[in-house]
């Protein structure tokens, strides 16, 4: 440095072999003694957020569209999914179509637009392959719609740039050799025979500013669901399992949904095809739920439909299990558990929706059960005021609506977060069709709800959406604080 | 759920109450009905889906009026008992859509709105409690443009008839091709093998069921006098809708005259209007509520729901309305009393615990595996379960073995076609998503994979997996990572030279652990690295934690 004048970090860091953070702690040092003047630059970088990372890779939705209407003729009735609606809003909006009786048709702005990359895409292209994509002020107009869309974020970055030595450092530094006395880095020699009595060890600025370390961690979802688990496990609840890939009949049938009913939709369930069937093993109980059926839904229950094997839908098909299993034992009094008996399990349940980068089509629940005597509605909310309180969750309860449960009710909670409040899960005082005793005799409260929202709700994280969890970059996992 | 857009100032006309938005949402609420969004115009509503008769907004306004006591009008009966018609049912309909009841309405005042509330009402209630028509369809006619007293419904053969809204005849077959209802509904029933129900008068056909009506009997805004049927699979459903149909036309001030069913030697007359009656110890409500109140609130609360109560004995005894369809046992009205004493007002109450709490072994062995890892520098990742052939398989260059997958029939999305077989597919993925991001990179994920076993079973195990991304990655790194991973857990395990497709040929081990092949590591195949754009060495290895005998 003190050959050229100046010198940027890279220079540095090759010449002294030092890491970048040991050469910027060292600058900054030598900046507070008056020896050398640092030098920063201020810069727009732009940086794509994840919806912008997809349309780089994929195209815009309205480009795509627009392809779309080109090759064969579209309804804007049927247009449904998320990005349609959006490409729908934007090919509006720069009059590339034009609706006519219900169909879209291109304009001759379109057309021509056709013929070309959308210039907005190229953009998006040219940063998706450079992070910091530097691109200069020609596009602001561009970039800023883009930014309004939400696909990128433009920072204001400072960034050294190089150091200047002053006339000062250049004096000291002919004098350095004067200096040596000061100690520098410490080393096994040095303690050893106490080589640093009497001389004077040299100042390091300790408000430097380095990178932060990355800890290995546990996964933020992991870590809440921890914490779901042992809440429970505080309350007096023990852990219970269950099949993930199960038969319609423990995720429906034995929760007394009827074999039409709108949940069981090809659409809403993943069945399988290999295994496609699956044994009932319980007889007796399936004899139990068929009689059931046809007598409350009255219709003819169908064996085959209650075999086929799916992937569940909730994880009270757990519970369901659990109830059947512990109300025979309790009726039979082979059981040696006290009543109330209190159990939850959480797991991964699936949806057959379509998945985007804000929505999944696996994710978790967790569910609970209290089998006992006598257990009200007024239980059941002080057992679930009790979770979320130790969650930090103020929860509110509303009447429903799900077969198995009667009275039912939904819950919310308030997010801090969004500052609303938002639908958590499901719950009631389960059905004696589904237990298969009076209530008089035993009752059996049951809720299930997710375990993503808890994430969510809990602490600001910068996470808006579920599926944002299971985006598992490392660079997501290095910024994840702890919950 | 489904959701109702209601014109407010109809809305209004029926409520016949003024509250603010604020006391109509609230109680709404309430009712156990969401509020979606209200403007200056209209209402919008998600329904539940128990109460068919809250799918409209005559139904809504009653409930509300019920629930704010300002209605004590509890039973709906048939003023006129005499028939008005006769549908004469063919047996030929026995095996495709066997039943039908049908109605007489007189004197209805339609407006635009009135009008269109009822067809959307009725497309609702079709599609939702009527299961997309298969189990219940309604039609409504323009009784004046009826020809005759006499109905039939019966199976006929291909015919051509003017369908509603349209313009021509054109045959049923065509009809199922070409109509928007056509097409949206022609599954319900299997055409065409044995004929086409239909409806008819002395004129010709009224209806091809449940698809479309005539349009010669098109109900419009100066329509006065209806006729309504319902045909489905269930008798029982079919009654219970025509009584709540009767129910609504006599709210909207129109005469309701019933009309005979004849299946050859039996004869039905629908509205039934039937009550019934189910009573309830005042103490079991109490005990599933968890409060109590007297004889006399309990009255109170039963009317709110538009409950006929009074006390016999010790129990409540409730009249069922007429346009309930859900109501089963003693459980649905708990509810609905719940709800009429307002869940707001459930004051919590604890709950004891004899039993201790408990955590299944795998939950507290897994964390423990989870500790070890990312004590020795690795990040936990969690990843979707639902996976494709590509990203199981292909990019990973292994054959897919037979049957071994446990496979999705019918997934909405093309990326979704199977449960993932293991789990390094998952973390590679990962590191494709990573490669700016500084190195070295280590991570894990510990969750399940799924298989389908000899016996053609689905299985489902733990297994955990790690790779590390270095420029600098080797088999040694992840080996000594096995090793502590494997002394921390006290198993004692060999390896042996393997072949996989994964890895470079001769940089691939094999763990077996009490003679049981557990597991697999070593340095990935660079052609796997460029099937995910992963510019760094990789090395990885993968265990099936259940083989290990751990839990």
């Amino acid at each position: 440095m003190v050959r050229t004048g100046s010198a940027s970090l890279t220079e540095l860091e090759k010449h002294t072999e030092l890491s970048r953070d040991q050469v910027l702690w060292a600058l900054h040092g030598l900046e507070d003694k008056g020896f050398v003047k640092l030098h920063y630059k201020e810069e727009r970088r732009i940086i794509l957020t994840a919806e912008g990372k997809k349309y780089a890779e994929s195209g815009l939705p309205e480009s795509r569209l627009l392809q779309r209407i080109s090759k064969s003729e579209v309804k804007t009735a049927s247009l449904s999914s998320n990005e349609d609606k959006i490409g729908l809003q934007w090919l509006m909006r720069k009059r590339l179509a034009q609706v006519d009786n219900g169909a879209l048709k291109i304009t001759s702005t379109g057309e021509s637009a056709l013929k070309k990359e959308f210039p907005e895409e190229r953009l998006l292209r040219a940063i998706g392959k450079d992070d910091h994509g530097k691109l200069a002020s020609e596009h602001r107009e561009e970039l800023d719609t883009l930014k309004r869309r939400g696909l990128l974020d433009i920072e204001n970055v400072t960034e050294f740039e190089k150091a200047e030595i002053t006339q000062k450092g250049k004096e000291a530094s002919k004098n350095s050799s004067e200096n040596t006395d000061e100690i520098g880095s410490i080393d096994r020699e040095m303690i050893a025979k106490m080589g640093w009595k009497g001389r004077k060890f040299s100042e390091y600025d300790v408000s430097a500013k380095v990178d932060r370390e990355f800890a290995a961690k546990r996964h933020v979802l992991k870590q809440t669901i921890d914490r779901i688990k042992d809440v429970y496990m505080s309350m007096g609840f023990k852990e219970i399992s269950g099949p993930t890939i199960d038969s319609a009949f423990w995720v429906f049938d034995s929760l007394f949904v009827p074999q039409d009913h709108p949940a069981r939709d090809k659409q809403d369930t993943f069945f399988l095809e290999n295994p496609k069937d699956m044994e009932i093993e319980e007889k007796d109980y399936a004899k139990r739920i068929k009689e059931e059926h046809e007598r409350s839904w009255k219709y003819d229950w169908d064996i085959d439909k209650a075999r086929q094997s799916v992937l569940r839908t909730h994880t009270t098909s757990v519970s369901a299990r659990f109830v059947q299993e512990a109300v025979a034992k309790i009726v039979s009094e082979e059981s040696d558990e006290a009543l109330p008996l209190k159990a939850f399990s959480l797991g991964r349940l699936f949806r057959n929706e379509n998945i985007d980068y804000r929505h999944l089509a696996d994710f978790y629940q967790h569910d609970g059960v209290i089998i006992g005597k006598d257990l009200t509605m007024a239980n059941l909310f002080d057992t679930l005021i009790k979770i979320y309180a130790k969650l930090g969750i103020k929860i509110k309860f509303k009447p429903s609506y799900f077969p198995f449960v009667e009275p039912a009710a939904e819950f919310y909670g308030y997010s801090d977060v969004t500052d609303e409040w938002v639908e958590l899960g499901g719950s009631g005082i389960m059905r004696s069709e589904v237990t298969g005793i009076a209530r008089s005799k035993i009752s059996v409260l049951a809720w299930g709800a997710g375990v993503e929202r808890v994430l969510l709700m809990s602490k600001d994280n910068g996470i808006k959406s579920i599926a944002e969890l299971y985006n598992n970059g490392i660079g997501f996992a290095r910024n994840m604080r702890s919950v | 759920m489904p959701v109702v857009k209601i014109n407010k100032r109809y809305f209004n006309s029926l409520l016949k109450l003024r509250m603010s938005d604020e006391q109509l949402k609230d109680q709404i609420s309430k009712l156990g009905l969401e509020i979606e969004s209200m403007s200056k115009d209209e209402i919008e509503i998600e329904l539940s889906p128990s109460r068919p008769d809250l799918l409209d907004p005559v139904g809504i306004a009653r409930a509300l009026r019920y629930f704010m006591h300002k209605s004590d009008k509890f039973h709906y009966t048939l003023d006129n008992k005499k028939p008005e018609m006769t549908i004469t049912v063919s047996s030929s309909v026995k095996n495709v859509r066997p039943f039908i009841a049908g109605m007489v309405v007189k004197g209805i005042k339609l407006d635009e709105t009135s009008l269109q509330q009822l067809m959307s009402f009725t497309d609702k209630f079709c599609d939702t409690f009527g299961r997309k028509r298969k189990k219940i369809a309604i039609g409504i006619h323009n009784l004046d443009s009826i020809e005759s007293m006499d109905l039939s419904y019966t199976l006929a053969k291909d015919e051509k008839f003017t369908a509603l809204n349209s313009e021509g005849h054109e045959s049923f077959s065509s009809i199922l091709k070409t109509n928007k209802k056509g097409i949206g509904y022609g599954e319900v029933i299997e055409y065409g093998k044995s004929g086409y129900p239909v409806l008819r008068d002395s004129k010709g056909v009224l209806a091809l069921i449940p698809i479309i009506n005539s349009e010669r009997t098109k109900v419009t805004k100066s329509t006065k006098n209806l006729f309504v049927d319902v045909t489905g699979n269930s008798e029982y459903a079919i009654g219970k809708s025509i009584d709540m149909l009767a129910a609504m036309f006599m709210d909207i001030g129109a005469a309701v005259y019933p009309v005979v069913t004849s299946y050859g030697s039996s004869r039905k007359i629908y509205p039934v209007m039937e009550s019934g009656y189910i009573s309830i110890a005042l103490e079991d409500i109490w005990k599933s509520l968890g409060v109590r109140f007297d004889y006399r609130a309990a009255i109170s609360l039963a009317n709110k729901m538009g409950y006929e109560a009074a006390s016999v004995g010790k129990r409540i005894r409730f009249s069922l309305p007429e346009y309930r369809i859900d109501i089963m046992n003693e459980q649905d009205i708990i509810e609905d009393m719940a709800i009429a004493y307002g869940y707001d007002y459930i004051q919590p109450i604890g709950l004891p615990s004899y039993n201790a709490g408990l955590l299944e072994s795998t939950t507290l062995k897994n964390r423990n595996l989870e500790s070890i890892m990312t004590g020795m520098g690795f990040t936990q990742v969690m990843n979707s379960y639902l996976t494709n052939p590509s990203a199981n398989y292909e990019k990973m260059e292994v054959m897919k073995a037979r049957d071994e997958a446990v496979t999705i029939a019918n997934s909405v999305n093309s990326s979704i076609s199977m449960l993932r077989t293991w789990l390094l597919p998952s973390l590679m993925g990962n590191l494709s998503k990573s490669q700016h991001e500084k190195m070295p990179q280590r991570l894990f994920e510990l969750d399940m994979a799924f298989s389908v076993n000899a016996s053609k079973k689905a299985t489902e195990e733990y297994r955990i997996a790690a790779v590390v991304s270095d420029p600098k990655a080797n088999l040694n790194d992840i080996k000594a990572v096995l090793e502590e991973l494997m002394y921390m857990n006290r198993v004692k395990y060999t390896v042996s030279k393997c072949s996989h497709g994964s890895f470079i040929e001769g940089r691939c081990g094999e763990i077996k652990a009490d003679g049981k092949s557990v597991g697999f590591f070593g340095e990935i195949h660079p052609k796997v690295l460029n099937n995910f754009s992963i510019d760094e060495p990789v090395s990885a290895f993968e265990i099936n934690i259940q083989n290990l005998g751990i839990y």
